[in-house]
């Protein structure tokens, strides 16, 4: 794996995509090992969606202080980050080849997951709390579909995964390593521009299902508020598209095809607020959204 | 009340901004509406007076004078200087987000 890293690149299918990633930068190295070596990989030429490099920054700063570009083909849409950032910003750089490019979906900012063939879209901001509840599902049995976007088919709406490492942040990596032992993650980035960053890894069955899609049952928005009660509450359909119309990538770009995709989201599904405090008393109110389609916690 | 502001009230026609780029989204029950602009690409949640102007300027260029009566009829309240006051600020908003044009007779 190292080496066609290293050479002219190692094409992985990431979700319906297919990557080509070539870097000599140790510190990526590790983090595909770790997180990517259960994906399909390709060993003969085929059709690559996208061509990422990332390399060392040239000149003194090869020596002093050194830095990691990220190249989509020979562009570089960033600045370069320190270094011993470079897996992070590998998959901050991959959302952002998949968010400005994939406009067959609407692309959502939400982690989508999945149990029993039914899913729960949660859209978040960040701070909403989204990441760490998604984590602490991931490890409870749901099948992971993306803990940074959902990708919804604009007629079928249907949600194709792209399962990848579940970003956490600060205080949130303490959090997911005490909520479960079995937590691999990966080493922590720190100072980055989102503070301390470090990766859990999806579970295999999330990976070795990244081809089947799922339908959502419903979307639930997460508010995480310290000491609070859990608190789950029926949200309003206007409210709710609102905030699907905040957290799209590309409703500008899908005009009304985007609106009305979002629009079928929100009447096809129970849209719910979700405050809470306690992972393991969230977890069991998701469970019960599964089981009844109306319920209060 | 400036001379302008007479002169807008009284003279100017309005429209919407490219009729067909609105799309809707309404629910029983739900008092505010929203709104999804295809030409600016902004989502608004919008008011009943809000929408209620919108959709007329969708199916006809109105005055402003024209418009106040309509919705003083539609919510069947009073035709006073409250309702045209709002009606002509809502104008002023939806036109700086471009969502209508105002022209003159």
């Amino acid at each position: 794996m190292a080496r066609r890293l290293r050479g002219d690149g190692l094409p992985i299918k990431i979700g319906p995509f297919w990557i080509n990633l070539r870097s000599i930068i140790p510190d990526l190295l590790r983090h595909i090992a770790f997180f990517y070596a259960q994906y399909e990989t390709a060993e003969s030429e085929r059709f690559i969606d996208f061509h990422i490099t990332l390399k060392n920054s040239g000149g003194l700063r090869r020596w002093v202080k050194p830095q990691a570009n990220f190249l989509l083909d020979e562009y570089a849409p960033f600045k370069p980050l320190p270094y011993v950032h470079a897996f992070a910003m590998f998959e901050w750089g991959l959302n952002w080849c998949i968010a400005t490019t994939a406009h067959h979906y609407l692309i959502v900012h939400a982690a989508v997951l999945e149990k029993g063939g039914q899913g729960i879209i949660m859209p978040g901001t960040p701070g909403s709390g989204k990441s760490t509840l998604c984590a602490a599902m991931s490890l409870r049995g749901w099948r992971l579909l993306s803990d940074e976007m959902a990708l919804l088919d604009p007629v079928s709406r249907a949600i194709t995964p792209v399962p990848r490492p579940v970003s956490l942040k600060n205080d949130s990596i303490g959090v997911i390593r005490r909520f479960s032992a079995g937590a691999e993650m990966g080493p922590a980035a720190k100072d980055t521009a989102k503070g301390t960053v470090a990766h859990l890894r999806p579970s295999l069955l999330s990976i070795q299902k990244a081809s089947i899609t799922c339908r959502p049952h419903a979307i639930v928005f997460p508010k995480y508020e310290s000491e609070s009660r859990t608190n789950l509450v029926k949200k309003a359909k206007n409210r709710a598209l609102m905030e699907i119309q905040e957290n799209a990538f590309n409703t500008h770009i899908l005009g009304k095809e985007g609106f009305d995709a979002a629009k079928s989201l929100i009447d096809g599904c129970p849209n719910y607020s979700l405050q809470y405090s306690s992972l393991e008393d969230a977890l069991i109110t998701i469970e019960r959204i599964l089981d009844d389609a109306e319920v209060t916690a | 009340m400036s001379g302008m502001e007479t002169t807008e009230k009284t003279e100017r026609r309005w429209f919407a901004n490219g009729a067909e780029q609105f799309c809707w989204g309404n629910w029983p029950g739900e008092e505010e509406s929203v709104l999804f602009h295809q030409g600016s690409g902004d989502t608004l949640m919008l008011n009943p007076l809000g929408e209620f102007l919108l959709k007329r300027l969708q199916i006809q260029q109105l005055t402003h004078a024209k418009l106040t009566a309509s919705a003083s009829d539609y919510f069947e309240i009073d035709n006073d200087s409250e309702l045209a006051e709002a009606v002509m600020a809502s104008l002023r908003t939806f036109r700086s987000l471009g969502l209508v044009i105002s022209d003159t007779l």
